[in-house]
């Protein structure tokens, strides 16, 4: 199991990846943490020409608040997102995803936007970042754009990013606690082993006003479809209502309307609709209890 | 197709080489250095038995390229046994001791992983729980012991760290 013969480069500014990007296209692939790129050259999954590795561009190692987003570089790697002062206060919700993303050697070398751009349906961080509106700065030799989230994935580990493109930057808006009121955030995941891909993965960050109502919910699954899906149904029919179990036990009901599992050989598709409808409900109680518990901190 | 020149530091000492860029790291500390104390397993980053530590975090060698390693510092088990300051003898560290004492290992394939995965954690943690010692090693996986063993063995290293008079045999090797 060794990768094909590959030419190794390595740019140390932007320019010079992007060059190398617009002149080979789909021959060559970028190396970011290399845990997820390394197993499929290993496997002979993918056969680059050339693997263009971006550790060096020190460009892409900020991780910062800037005009109300807090913007993540390419270089910023799991382990120290997880650790960031920055994530814990702005972004509780991925800094809580984190700790389940493999092991801990997998999360020394691997990086939040290598994770979003590998695309795993089960994957952590493309969940999170979904539901809280996050979008990817993407750029090319001869062309900017942004896009959001929601209209990244396509399907099975296929996505928008076009052969002579690189994500730079990963960008999350800010969103102050409503006054008086409070924020809770939670997530969950089933696998079969410690590290191992989520069979079934649930998150949710809610907002309480100082009535006691919800302000404002996000809650989304992984594991269950091509991509990371964002329960929009869930988040009307919560918004604005007195969060109680019941309530949350039937927002959970909603899902069963729409959710599309794929039948897989080694998971019963009923048993991934179970998880997934116990999770929508469970995510939401526990992230309601983080809500009080930092209320009463605050208070 | 391309060849790089790249110096790293292995073990405290400086090495020179040249590698072919799709070399991984695994493959050449064993091929190249003949360090043949660090396993391979499954070559996708799932098993933990190629673990080293690179500027002391541990990582999967199999799952990065030799040539990433350029200017960078990388332990092997064989870079753990220490010369003991009194005797002026090469020892095996306080870590690899508890694993013998302990019976932290069987057949000893996933041994390397697990002594230099356990290095990371109590250089960071010098008292794990349990919990903390499975969480820490949930990433190498060892078919023999059902890692009792090698959770008691974490715990003794730990003592042994603090308390410099718990040593047990081999004193030389
Ligand atoms: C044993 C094991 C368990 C794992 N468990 C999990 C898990 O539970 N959850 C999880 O989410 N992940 C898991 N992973 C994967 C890990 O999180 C990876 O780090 C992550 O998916 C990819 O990030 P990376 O930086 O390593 O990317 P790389 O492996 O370097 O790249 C992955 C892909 O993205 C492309 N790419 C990377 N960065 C960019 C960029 N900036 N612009 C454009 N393209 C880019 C590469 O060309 C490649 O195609 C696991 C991996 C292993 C080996
Ligand atoms: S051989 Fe590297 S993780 Fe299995
Ligand atoms: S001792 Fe045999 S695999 Fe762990």
């Amino acid at each position: 199991m060794k990768p094909v013969d590959f030419d190794y480069v390595k740019p140390s500014d932007l320019n010079e990846v992007l060059q190398t990007l617009n002149l080979l296209k789909d021959k060559a692939k970028i190396l970011s943490g290399g845990q997820s790129l390394l197993p499929v050259l290993n496997m002979r999954l993918a056969r680059p020409e050339v693997v263009v590795d971006i550790n060096e561009v020190k460009e892409l190692n900020h991780l910062v608040v800037e005009n109300d987003y807090i913007k993540m570089g390419a270089g910023v790697r799991h382990s120290f997102a997880e650790q960031s002062a920055i994530m814990k206060d702005y972004l509780p919700l991925l800094a809580k995803c984190i700790p389940y993303i493999g092991h801990s050697q997998i999360r020394n070398r691997g990086t939040v936007i290598g994770s979003i751009v590998h695309a795993d349906p089960s994957a952590e961080i493309p969940l999170v970042a979904l539901i809280l509106d996050g979008h990817l700065e993407l750029v090319s030799e001869e062309d900017k754009r942004t896009v959001p989230l929601s209209e990244f994935f396509y399907g099975y580990m296929m996505t928008d990013l076009q052969p002579e493109e690189m994500v730079t930057s990963l960008n999350i808006p800010v969103r102050s606690i409503p006054v008086g009121g409070s924020r809770g955030t939670s997530f969950i995941e089933m696998a079969r082993r410690e590290g191992d891909f989520a069979l079934v993965a649930a998150a949710a960050q809610l907002e309480i006003d100082k009535e006691g109502f919800i302000y404002d919910v996000r809650i989304g699954l992984g594991g269950v479809g091509p991509a990371p899906i964002r329960l929009e149904e869930v988040e009307n029919f919560l918004q604005q209502k007195e969060p109680t179990e019941d309530l949350f036990i039937e927002a959970s009901q909603l899902i069963k309307n729409y959710l599309e599992v794929d039948e897989d050989p080694f998971v019963p598709k009923e048993y991934r609709e179970h998880v997934a409808f116990r999770f929508v409900q469970r995510v939401l109680s526990e992230a309601l209890a983080d809500a009080k518990t930092s209320y009463e901190r605050m208070s | 197709m391309s060849n790089h020149k790249v110096q790293i530091e292995v073990n405290g000492k400086n090495i020179e080489a040249e590698v072919s860029g799709r070399t991984h790291l695994a493959d050449f500390l064993r091929n190249n250095l003949n360090l043949t104390g660090t396993h391979i397993g499954c070559e996708h980053g799932v098993c933990g038995c190629c673990t080293v530590l690179m500027d002391e975090e541990p990582i999967r060698s199999c799952i990065i390229l030799a040539v990433q390693a350029d200017g960078h510092k990388i332990k092997t088990v064989e870079g753990m046994s220490e010369i003991n300051q009194e005797t002026g003898k090469r020892e095996l560290s306080n870590i690899q001791k508890a694993f013998w004492e302990g019976h932290g290992l069987q057949c000893g394939f996933c041994t390397p992983g697990m002594l230099l995965t356990t290095e990371a954690l109590l250089a960071e943690n010098p008292d794990p729980t349990d919990q903390e010692i499975r969480e820490a090693l949930s990433g190498n996986i060892c078919r023999c012991t059902g890692y009792l063993q090698i959770v008691e063995a974490v715990k003794l290293a730990a003592k042994m760290n603090k308390n410099s008079t718990l040593v047990y045999l081999p004193e030389e090797v």
